[in-house]
């Protein structure tokens, strides 16, 4: 109990300096109410923390956490987060009750960029800020970034980390998890940086760009305006953000390998391959379905839009240039998949996955070789290493619970509001994959305020679910969790 | 393997599919001459869907002829129990002797002792389905259903394939003793068949043990109860009695994949529509006449889902995955939730094709899931008929494509499109 509490105490400290950047903006620009907000928060954090840490007086260096006490550990600091992280919301009095606010600060972390409010615009600029940090904090994990900003945690901090990210491939970059944790940390911040360059290079003001390189890097999608990107209304921009989504999309160790080794070795990564190949199918066939049914002429314009649209859900960003909802249902229809599909492993995306997809069609070539010819049985090979039995029947499992949860997800939201059917379930699709916007009634110029309060609540966990793949967050919900010993 | 060990698997899939592809061109020659300035599509839609056993139709039953309604629900009576394996049983060709080419029509997942034992099983099971059909037709006449109306209910509700002959699907005129008749036979028809055998020997215990007889009662239960709670709750004081069964008799056709509207659904919160919509996925238990990707799989799927999660808790236990107490194979558990992902696979993919046909995107996922699961009529779908008369010549393809798909569980449609399905020697 004591080493969790520690952990619990040293994450507070982190959490309140985070405040610390919306605190400046408020000071900055002389928000008085958003200073005292975050102030009195940061406050709070730091005060429980040092309370904590000092009944339990334990070092950073002795916190052993055992592998059954991760899985809490890691569920309950998002949960956590996303509480205390909601403070700021009510104390500023941008979300009318708590369930707003925890929706909205756990849609942040998770980089879902589903919200409640309204009018973004309205907000203080410090509450915006806010906002855009919780996407970037989250987008690569917080107890990532924990883990490397401490490396003292060293190996002990793998198992935590892991169930944070528990993605299908954990390459080792470093012969230390933290190692391996501030190199990520570092591709995420210098992409964070040239993204900023470049979007000021478009004209667009320093607090624009870093809060929308915050929300691009991080796959999250909010923006400080209500009309999202379209706001800019620059090709430039959009293209930036276009080619951003899509990096952001990419698996990261992909860019470790084209700095230290090849392109030619990038280009031969097969999720790579399947997820580039994604990308531009889907975004002819929205140009030619534009091009032919959805009242586009200008070809351009047509490319334009639909390598934004296809790459903001793929990579489950959520931003918007155009209300795809009008679009003719075709178009719709493969934003639904992509939704499904989601961005490549160990990337800031959410979804099912593209190498998991691609595991699956491996399955189904072997099951179908299988059925006609019973004597072969092939190896699953993924960038030429055989995948394990176990790995296997993990990746389809998680297929299986992605699909139950989706589906249970759905019932649960019509049963509290009955919004329509693809309001609904593309609302849950949304937050699973942590993606922002549905279609329908949660469509791209829409929000979730509607919401009963019990069903923010469902979509609150299932989001958080949707980020940390919902193995992490569901088994704290066993029986066999609780009690070890029980067979 | 018990005989026919010589035949090649893609031979066995060959057959299956040619047996198929002729009795769906042969019945779609009939429809198409039969009923008046119909186009081949039509009557493919039409041929495909009464053999399938799925409740949509190119023709209004209104205006079709009395003899063709007959044949449609004799095809689906065929189509319900296995095309091939009744020419197997009938014709008894040497080469097939095993229950390999039972597999490939009707794949399972299966629970039964030993492999050898499908063919005696095969035909009490069949003895048991022409009984249900001949006792429920005896019944619809004992309440006074017209001799060739309760012919058709009989052979299309025991083969889970909608009431097409009546209203095009939509019985909720009908008298409540014959509801309550095709009520009982559509569960029936649901169940997993060697249940019954496992009855007429009086083995209750294990009735009471299959695992998957208690999740599929117990899911209806549960669904009728907080279906009734919606509807209730929307319309207090009302006949509750009334309610509750008008929700239960939904429910069984619905879960069951038969498909027809048996309820007045028009005064019920959109959530009710909602949630049966949901659990049509499903489907129907295994080795019945239903569609859907099988209760079996879903029940072998979440003990996956809790296997997984418990090693997480005891990385190094080596408990095995149980069904009906019975151990089972970890390819029998890959293979199970490889179909159900392959499954929503086939119906994303679905949705995608029909939406070229210029149906709103709730049409088209809520067609494919009625084509792909055999239900036939989308719940959902405000608009929908029990016809597919708004479709175009290549929106029924699709729908034909899917029913098969459906029917075959998806793989042997999906092998023709393999190099080494055409590759392997056919001496057939």
């Amino acid at each position: 109990m004591k080493r969790i509490a520690n952990f619990y105490g040293v994450f507070l400290n982190l959490m309140g300096a985070c405040f610390a950047l919306p605190l400046l903006i408020a000071l900055i620009h002389g928000e008085s109410s958003s200073v005292r907000a975050f102030s009195l928060v940061m406050l709070l954090c730091f005060v429980v923390s040092f309370v904590i840490r000092k009944i339990c007086r334990s070092s950073i260096g002795s916190l052993e956490i055992r592998p059954r006490e991760t899985f809490l550990l890691v569920a309950t600091i998002w949960l956590i987060a996303s509480a205390i992280g909601a403070l700021p919301y009510m104390l500023t009095g941008a979300a009318p009750n708590f369930f707003d606010a925890f929706f909205e600060t756990a849609s942040g972390f998770t980089t879902t960029g589903a919200t409640i409010l309204n009018s973004v615009e309205e907000l203080p600029r410090a509450v915006l800020m806010w906002r855009s940090l919780t996407q970037w904090l989250g987008g690569m994990g917080i107890i990532v970034l924990f883990v490397a900003l401490l490396p003292s945690f060293g190996i002990k901090a793998r198992n935590i980390a892991a169930a944070e990210t528990p993605g299908p491939t954990v390459t080792k970059l470093s012969t230390t998890f933290s190692g391996t944790a501030q190199r990520l940390y570092i591709a995420y911040l210098l992409l964070t940086v040239a993204m900023v360059i470049l979007l000021m290079a478009g004209n667009v003001s320093l607090y624009d760009a870093v809060n929308h390189a915050f929300t691009t890097m991080a796959t999250g999608g909010f923006s400080t305006y209500n009309d999202s990107i379209a706001h800019f209304n620059s090709n430039y921009v959009t293209w930036i953000v276009t080619i951003f989504m899509f990096l952001a999309g990419t698996n990261f160790e992909l860019f470790f390998i084209l700095f230290f080794d090849s392109f030619k070795k990038v280009l031969k990564n097969e999720e790579f391959r399947l997820y580039a190949s994604i990308v531009v199918i889907a975004t002819a066939l929205i140009t030619l379905s534009l091009m032919n049914q959805g009242g586009y002429e200008d070809l351009f314009r047509a490319v334009t839009d639909s390598a934004f649209q296809v790459l903001t859900i793929m990579s489950t960003t959520g931003y918007a240039t155009v209300d795809f909802a009008l679009w003719p249902s075709f178009c719709l229809m493969i934003i639904v998949i992509l939704m499904v599909i989601g961005g490549s492993s160990s990337s800031t995306a959410g979804g099912i996955k593209v190498v998991r997809l691609l595991v699956v069609f491996k399955i189904i070539k072997r099951e179908i070789s299988l059925k006609l010819n019973a004597r072969t049985i092939d190896d699953i090979m993924l960038d030429r290493k055989k995948l394990l039995p176990e790995t296997l029947s993990f990746i389809i499992g998680f297929i299986s619970m992605y699909t139950f949860t989706l589906l249970a997800g759905t019932l649960l939201v019509s049963i509290a509001d009955p919004a329509g059917m693809i309001t609904n379930f593309t609302a849950v699709l949304s937050c699973i994959s942590n993606v922002g916007p549905g279609l329908d009634s949660v469509g791209p110029t829409c929000t979730f305020s509607f919401y009963s309060n019990f069903s923010k609540f469902i979509l609150t966990i299932v989001m958080i679910g949707g980020r940390l793949e919902l193995y992490t967050l569901f088994i704290i919900f066993t029986s066999y969790y609780w009690k070890p010993g029980k067979a | 393997m018990s005989g026919g060990s010589h035949v090649k698997p893609a031979e066995l899939y060959k057959t299956t599919i040619a047996v198929w592809t002729t009795m769906i061109l042969l019945s779609s020659v009939v429809f198409h001459f039969a009923v008046h300035e119909s186009t081949i599509f039509d009557a493919i839609l039409e041929a495909t869907a009464a053999w399938t056993g799925t409740g949509i139709s190119a023709f209004d039953s209104a205006s079709t002829p009395l003899w063709l309604q007959l044949f449609r629900s004799a095809c689906n009576w065929l189509g319900g129990i296995g095309i091939v394996m009744i020419s197997l049983t009938i014709i008894r060709p040497k080469r097939f002797r095993g229950w390999q080419l039972a597999a490939t029509e009707f794949p399972g997942p299966y629970f039964l002792k030993n492999e050898s034992d499908f063919r005696r099983y095969y035909r009490r099971i069949a003895l048991v389905y022409v009984c249900f059909s001949v006792i429920q037709f005896l019944l619809l006449l004992l309440v006074d259903m017209d001799l060739i109306q309760a012919a058709m209910t009989a052979l299309s509700n025991s083969s889970s394939s909608g009431l097409h002959h009546i209203n095009n699907g939509f019985v909720t005129a009908l008298p409540t003793s014959t509801k309550a008749i095709i009520t009982v036979f559509a569960f029936l028809s649901s169940l997993y068949s060697p249940l019954f055998l496992l009855a007429l020997h009086r083995k209750w215990k294990r009735i009471k043990e299959s695992s998957e007889l208690n999740y599929y009662v117990a899911r209806i239960v549960l669904v009728t109860v907080v279906l009734s709670g919606l509807v209730i709750s929307k319309a207090p004081g009302g006949d509750y009695i009334k309610s509750i069964s008008s929700v239960f008799m939904q429910v069984i056709s619905s879960l069951s994949t038969s498909g027809y509207v048996i309820s007045d659904m028009s005064a019920w919160p959109l959530s009710c529509v909602i949630i049966i919509s949901l659990m049509i996925f499903t489907g129907a238990c295994s080795f019945s006449t239903g569609g859907g990707f099988k209760v079996s799989r879903l029940i072998i799927a979440l003990k996956m889902i809790a296997h997984t999660l418990y090693k997480q808790v005891h990385p190094n236990s080596v408990r095995p995955l149980k069904y009906d107490k019975k151990p089972l194979k970890s390819e029998s558990v890959v293979s199970a939730n490889l179909f159900i992902a392959l499954f929503m696979i086939t119906y994303l993919l679905g949705a995608l094709l029909l939406s070229l046909d210029k149906l709103s995107l709730l049409d088209s996922l809520s067609y494919s899931q009625a084509m792909l699961t055999g239900s036939g009529i989308p719940l959902i779908s405000p608009e929908a008929t029990g016809l597919a008369d708004g479709f175009s010549s290549y929106g029924k393809v699709v729908l034909s494509a899917l029913m098969v798909a459906g029917r075959l569980e998806i793989y042997p449609l999906l092998m023709i499109f393999f190099e080494s399905f055409w590759k392997t020697d056919s001496s057939l």
